[in-house]
C-alpha cells in the first residue's frame, strides 16, 4: 500500500469523474456521499470540495480520518484513499484553482449558481489502495 | 423503516450504481462499490451484491460494528439516495441473485458504451466471481443528490 500520490493517479484529480466520500462519525455510522472534486496539492496532500456536505463536514470534525474513492477517467483505475484532515481554507490559491474547477463542473451540468464552494477541506494522505486496474479487482 | 418509493424507484432504473460502506476499529470509514441490491418483501431489509473480492474490504469491519450505508446514485444525473442500517449477515451469492444483478450491471454497461467508452473496462469488475449478498436492516434514509438539501431524511 503506498502512501503518495503517484503520476498515473493525476487524472482522477481533474473533475472528470466525481469522487465519492465516505466519513464516519464518532459513533461509527458511515455516511457516503459524492462530492464534485478532489484537487491535487501535492503527493502528500489533497483538498476536498466542500458545498453542501453537512453531514460529511460534522462527522470530519468529530472524526478527521476518511476515505475518497477517485477514478481515473483514461485508465478507469480506482482507488481508495485514507485521509486525515488537515485545514479548512476560504481563500487563498487552492481555493482559487478549486472554485474555477467548480464553476466548470457547474457550467457543464448546468448548475451554475448552484454549485458555490465554501470552502477547500485540506488533507493529508495517509494511504492509498488500488482497488480496481486494468478493468479486474486487484 | 420501511423503504421509501425513491429508494425503490431508483433500484428498478437501469442507470444507478452503488457503493457500501461501513466503519474499522479504527474509526476509518470503509467503501467499495457494490453490484446490486434488492429490497426484500418486508419493505425493511436489504440485500446488496458485490464480488467476494470487494467484500473483504467491508468484512474485517464487521468485527467492529454493524452499522452499515448504501448510496444509489444515477450515472445520468446524479440524483442519490442513502440507506442507512444495521448489519444481518452474509452468505454466497445464488445463481438466481447472480442472474438478477448481472442484468442490472451489463444495462450500465451499455450505458457507459453509450458515452463512447469502454464499459466493460469500467464497470465489468462488478460481474467478478465469486460474489457475496449481504443482508442488512434499514434504519434511515436520505436523499443524497448534491444539490441544496442534500442530507434531507426520507420520510415516506
Amino acid at each position: 500500500m503506498k502512501t503518495k500520490i503517484t503520476p498515473d493517479m493525476l487524472p482522477a484529480f481533474q473533475g472528470v469523474i466525481p469522487p465519492t466520500l465516505a466519513t464516519s462519525s464518532a459513533d461509527g455510522m458511515p455516511n457516503v456521499t459524492y462530492i464534485s472534486h478532489v484537487h491535487y496539492i501535492d503527493e502528500e496532500h489533497l483538498a476536498i470540495s466542500r458545498q453542501f456536505f453537512n453531514k460529511s463536514w460534522k462527522n470530519i470534525i468529530e472524526n478527521p480520518v476518511f476515505t475518497v474513492a477517485v477514478t481515473c477517467p483514461e485508465s478507469f483505475c480506482l482507488w481508495k484513499i485514507n485521509l486525515k484532515f488537515v485545514e479548512e481554507r476560504t481563500d487563498g490559491q487552492v481555493f482559487d484553482e478549486m472554485d474555477m474547477v467548480i464553476q466548470a463542473i457547474a457550467s457543464m451540468q448546468g448548475l451554475e449558481g448552484i454549485f458555490k464552494l465554501q470552502s477547500a477541506v485540506i488533507c493529508k494522505v495517509e494511504s492509498i489502495q488500488t482497488l480496481v486496474s486494468n478493468g479486474k479487482i486487484v | 423503516m420501511l423503504l421509501s418509493d425513491k429508494i425503490k424507484k431508483a433500484n428498478a432504473s437501469s442507470d444507478f450504481v452503488f457503493w457500501a460502506a461501513n466503519v474499522g476499529k479504527n474509526g476509518i470509514c470503509d467503501l467499495t462499490r457494490v453490484s446490486g441490491f434488492i429490497i426484500d418483501d418486508d419493505n425493511e431489509h436489504v440485500t446488496f451484491f458485490l464480488p467476494k473480492k470487494l467484500f473483504k474490504l467491508i468484512e474485517p469491519n464487521l468485527s467492529a460494528g454493524s452499522n452499515m450505508s448504501l448510496l444509489m446514485a444515477s450515472l445520468k444525473d446524479f440524483e442519490s439516495y442513502q440507506v442507512k442500517g444495521n448489519y444481518i449477515g452474509h452468505k454466497n451469492c445464488t445463481e438466481e441473485n447472480v442472474d438478477y444483478y448481472r442484468l442490472k450491471v451489463l444495462k450500465i454497461i451499455d450505458i457507459i458504451n453509450g458515452m463512447g467508452l469502454d464499459g466493460n473496462n469500467v464497470f465489468g469488475f462488478l460481474l467478478e466471481q465469486p460474489s457475496i449478498a449481504v443482508t442488512f436492516r434499514c434504519n434511515e434514509s436520505y436523499l443524497q443528490t448534491p444539490k441544496p438539501g442534500t442530507g434531507t431524511k426520507l420520510i415516506d
